[in-house]
């Protein structure tokens, strides 16, 4: 108990006014670390979304949308050679300006407590899909080594799962400095790590943003292609 | 602090209560608390240590506290050296005060009868600061004398007073001034208080006394019950809203004159307390300047830290039992801190989100009001339904108008009196007109609902139900369903009043006079034989009090309300005299009763009289009860057997005499019956043998004669007479005689009042002050 000093929040580093009222008096307590206001400006993902990759479709037009598809992953599903692989995309937030600032924070300038900020959502979905591994998209050895930590490693580390660090990267260029089309056409990133065997597992893929879905997917074909029964992802923003 | 020091207050209550109270009943509710904490909140251990250290800290800051309160005096001494450093009350002609004893400083509570018209008006003036030599005796203070009636003993015992002195004769040309900062500041408010009385018009200054110094007792007695009965007398005391807003107020000014920021919270941590004083320090003034200045504090110790309110009332509560722990039994302290706590909790989630004025102020007073109820019903035995309209039309009108109004009135009859008449005209008027609204609303049916002192497991079923519905309010929202939970503990109160299976014969302790309660089990009736009276003496018009003591009134109505009664099929009058009956108008009035016998006689008292009249007014049936008339209720038998009709004798022998089988024993009341009247009794009921007796007249020496007692052959008497009565009943004859029979006897003016608790046939005697 500080006696003069309320706890700050870990995303503004303003202070947190305690809330106060007749259900924080009685239920247990759940400490906040994060203000009133900060947490207002996450957009959670509602409403009608893709039934993929969780595509909100409020946000999308109509155009792009094909029943409870968007385009995207339609055409994802209709290459013969992707076909298949990811069952299904969960996301729990919505990129917007707010998000991109602090995954920003988070990846690239290695704000590590921020994945606490998460970790209670993060932990109730994860809780909610049926799994055998929870597998993060890895990093190269060079970003792991530039950042410190693996982003979505931690996001399943702090919600008091364990991680199964099954795949390795085999190429380290940045995905976000290309395009969707050097994306999807991109040989294979990542491979098993020998003497992982994911025979028969149900597999979640967790990474912290999902935009194109290519790195999700060659995640995905890698693992269903060593047998994995099924893979789904969860992600924290869909961009 | 996080809103968490509610928790560490809570532990703290519960050592206080435990230090003065039943320890083992506070101990096993600290259990259950700490269990709570524990599980419910999953405190950690060193969080639970904590608690167990503030609730040991307070049980030992309260059990010192209470040991350490002795007198130095015997009870022998007659002269005083006294200094009267606390405010004081003349009403007609007797002074009450406190004053302190200059050798020892103990605390007496002094009462003084004023000699003179002029005297009276110079004494608070003139003895306010200053130590006189006085004579006098001291006396313990009385001890109450029926059940829930006030204690007056314990009351003062708590301020640590031990003693009421007496004055017989102040020596004022011993009284020399002792001057200090408090005693300054009191003479100060005494000063103001008086300059309102004199130059504001009546009812203007009652309003203006009580919201710019927090003194009612300019207030006629009548107003402020109105007040009460439409649950607005709160709106008389100084509120924490006016301490917040006044602080606000003149740390704005001080800004706008261009004094730093924290010049004025030092100035104000100075002005708060003092305003404190000058209003009268109550409970609540008190509260909120606490508050006002730790919020205060908490800003200068570090760097724009805002203390939480929910923290700062917590906090104000700690430190002020911990410093005066037997504060806690004072209705003012428990009414203001309970409601604060949950118009704080409430503030920043159930009031939020209610966006519309009328409807936010309508939800304010409803919390306000919700949860005063287990506290007032604790104190009062009644609730006001009334409330939540009147609250909504006086609150604006006192905060709004009143107040700025009275202020401003204040300063411009400063500056000139010409300046303020106007002001003071329109005032006067809207506070005649509020008044008799008060007075129309008051005197709506159903304005109140007596449900009596609940008992220890109800007054928690009380509690409990009104912090869930908090909670369901907010989690849930305002619906019917929600409200249907507080209608629970209403039936639950009711029913164990009406149902219970236990019934009662209560010799109502009513000084010198009768007054008979009996209530039948399981709702099947209750009567009433005689209601006391209270006998007045001519007075000259300066020495009569503000509200006269009326034993009908100030006794035996809040008695049946304590026990939640607000029926009396009964009303059973015996005879004409004052001592029996004069409380019947009050007992009318405040009253559902149903039917009134009066004694058959040709020649009616003036009183009865009246009280025939009233019962036409409020279509009260009125029987002439004559021998031989019965009824039955339940399982309990009433026979009349006197007066017989056509035998004139003088009023007391004329009195009703009733023989009622109740509980299993057979009872015989009979009134202010004497001599003459036994014969005639033991004449006309040859074959008639009871177990108890009610003594008649008092047991003066022309009762209860040795036919009587032989004649019916009662095992237990009951005599209801004055303590120290100047009749100097009971006679000694008479206690001789029932003693030679054999028979027990309880006495009121002994013992209090003398109750015979039954259920079905069998029951027990008890008595106030065995």
């Amino acid at each position: 108990m500080n006696i003069f000093q309320n706890d700050l929040c870990f995303i503004c580093h303003e202070e947190i006014v305690p809330v106060t009222g007749w259900q924080v008096l009685f239920e247990k307590e759940t400490k906040d670390i994060v203000c009133e206001s900060c947490l207002s400006q996450f957009s959670v993902i509602d409403g009608e979304t893709c039934r993929m990759c969780n595509r909100p479709f409020e946000l999308l037009e109509s155009q792009y949308r094909q029943n409870d598809l968007c385009y995207d992953c339609v055409r994802w599903e209709e290459d013969s050679e992707w076909r298949g692989f990811l069952e299904k995309n969960i996301s729990i937030y919505n990129y917007n300006d707010f998000m991109k600032e602090v995954i920003a924070r988070y990846k690239f300038r290695g704000d590590y407590l921020l994945s606490k900020v998460f970790a209670a959502s993060v932990q109730e979905k994860l809780q909610k899909i049926d799994h055998d591994l929870l597998v993060p998209i890895p990093l190269s050895e060079e970003r792991l080594y530039e950042r410190g930590f693996n982003q979505a490693e931690a996001l399943i580390r702090e919600s008091s799962f364990t991680p199964a660090n099954v795949l390795t990267r085999v190429h380290a260029e940045k995905q976000s400095k290309k395009s969707r089309n050097e994306r999807i056409h991109l040989p294979q990133v990542f491979q098993l790590d020998p003497g992982c065997s994911v025979l028969n597992k149900k597999i979640v893929l967790v990474d912290d943003i999902y935009t194109t879905g290519s790195t999700i997917r060659h995640a995905a074909k890698v693992l269903k292609e060593a047998g994995a029964a099924s893979v789904v992802s969860l992600t924290l923003a869909r961009g | 602090m996080n809103g968490e020091v509610i928790y560490f207050a809570i532990a703290s209550i519960l050592g206080v209560l435990c230090g003065l109270e039943n320890k083992s009943l506070f101990i096993s509710m600290f259990a259950v608390y700490v269990l709570f904490l524990f599980i419910g909140k999953s405190f950690s251990k060193s969080r639970i240590s904590a608690i167990f250290a503030v609730f040991f800290i307070f049980f030992l800051s309260a059990k010192g506290t209470s040991m350490y309160m002795k007198t130095a005096f015997s009870g022998d001494e007659t002269n005083f050296r006294i200094y009267f450093n606390k405010e004081l009350n003349v009403d007609g002609d007797l002074m009450r005060t406190y004053a302190a004893d200059q050798n020892t400083g103990e605390e007496f509570a002094v009462r003084y009868k004023v000699l003179s018209k002029a005297e009276k008006e110079a004494l608070p003036g003139f003895l306010l600061g200053k130590q006189c030599m006085a004579a006098g005796r001291l006396e313990k203070p009385p001890l109450p004398r029926n059940k829930h009636a006030f204690d007056y003993r314990n009351y003062l015992n708590r301020e640590g007073i031990h003693w009421v002195l007496k004055i017989d004769n102040i020596h004022f040309q011993t009284c020399k001034p002792q001057s200090s900062f408090l005693i300054s500041l009191r003479i100060l408010r005494q000063k103001g208080i008086s300059y309102i009385q004199h130059f504001f018009p009546n009812n203007a200054a009652q309003v203006s006394a009580a919201l710019i110094f927090g003194e009612r007792n300019l207030y006629e007695p009548e107003i402020l019950e109105t007040y009460e009965k439409i649950g607005i007398v709160h709106l008389l005391a100084i509120s924490g809203l006016q301490v917040s807003l006044l602080s606000g107020i003149i740390f704005l000014i001080g800004l706008r004159v261009a004094i730093t920021k924290e010049r004025m919270q030092n100035a104000l941590l100075i002005i708060l307390p003092v305003y404190g004083i000058v209003t009268g320090a109550s409970p609540s003034v008190i509260r909120a300047v606490i508050m006002t200045m730790l919020v205060l504090i908490s800003f200068k110790l570090t760097f724009n830290y805002r203390l939480s309110p929910l923290d700062a009332v917590s906090l104000a509560l700690m430190g002020y039992i911990f410093i005066a722990p037997f504060i806690i039994y004072d209705v003012g302290f428990q009414l203001s801190f309970t409601v604060s706590y949950c118009l704080i909790v409430s503030a920043s989630s159930i009031l939020p989100r209610i966006k519309n004025y009328i409807l936010a102020l309508l939800a304010t007073t409803f919390i306000s009001q919700l949860s005063s109820i287990p506290i007032v019903l604790f104190h009062f035995y009644e609730i006001s339904i009334i409330s939540l309209l009147a609250n909504l039309l006086f609150i604006p009108l006192y905060s709004f108008v009143f107040t700025p109004a009275s202020l401003l009135a204040l300063i411009l009859h400063f500056i000139s009196p010409k300046l303020a008449a106007p002001l003071l005209n329109y005032f006067n008027i809207l506070v005649i007109y509020s008044n008799d609204i008060a007075d129309k609303l008051s005197k709506f049916p159903y304005a109140t609902v007596t449900l009596g002192r609940p008992n220890l497991i109800v007054l928690m079923i009380y509690m409990l139900t009104v912090l869930l519905f908090f909670y369901l309010w907010e989690k849930r929202g305002f619906f019917l369903r929600n409200i249907w939970i507080l209608v629970f503990p209403l039936i639950i109160n009711g029913a164990i009043n009406y149902f219970s299976p236990i019934g009662e014969v209560t010799f109502i302790d009513v000084g010198q006079g009768d007054s008979i309660f009996i209530r039948l089990p399981r709702g099947q009736g209750t009567f009433l034989i005689d209601t006391g009276g209270t006998v007045r003496f001519e007075k000259e018009k300066w020495q009569e009090r503000k509200k006269a003591f009326e034993v009908g009134k100030d006794v035996v109505v809040p008695f049946l309300k304590s026990k939640g009664i607000t029926t009396i099929d009964k009303l059973i009058l015996t005879h004409g005299d004052q001592d029996h009956i004069g409380g019947a108008p009050a007992l009318l009035e405040e009253m559902n009763v149903k039917e009134i016998l009066l004694p058959l006689t040709a020649e009616k008292s003036e009183l009865e009289r009246k009280i025939i009249r009233i019962a036409e007014e409020k279509n009260i049936p009125v029987t002439f009860a004559k021998g031989k008339d019965r009824w039955k209720s339940g399982n309990s038998l009433f026979q009349i057997l006197l007066p017989v009709e056509d035998q004139a004798l003088d009023r007391n022998n004329g009195s009703i005499v009733l023989l009622a089988k109740i509980g299993g024993l057979k009872w015989l009341f009979t009134g202010d019956l004497e001599k003459e009247g036994e014969e005639v009794l033991i004449n006309n009921y040859k074959h008639v043998v009871i177990d108890v007796l009610k003594v008649g007249h008092h047991g003066s020496k022309s009762s209860t004669s040795e036919q009587l007692l032989k004649h019916f052959t009662p095992e237990a008497a009951v005599i209801s007479a004055g303590a120290n009565n100047r009749f100097g009943h009971p006679h000694k004859e008479v206690i001789n005689r029932l003693e030679e029979h054999k028979i027990k006897i309880f006495r009121t003016d002994q013992q209090g009042a003398v109750t015979y608790s039954f259920r079905g046939n069998r029951g027990t005697f008890s008595v106030v002050s065995p």
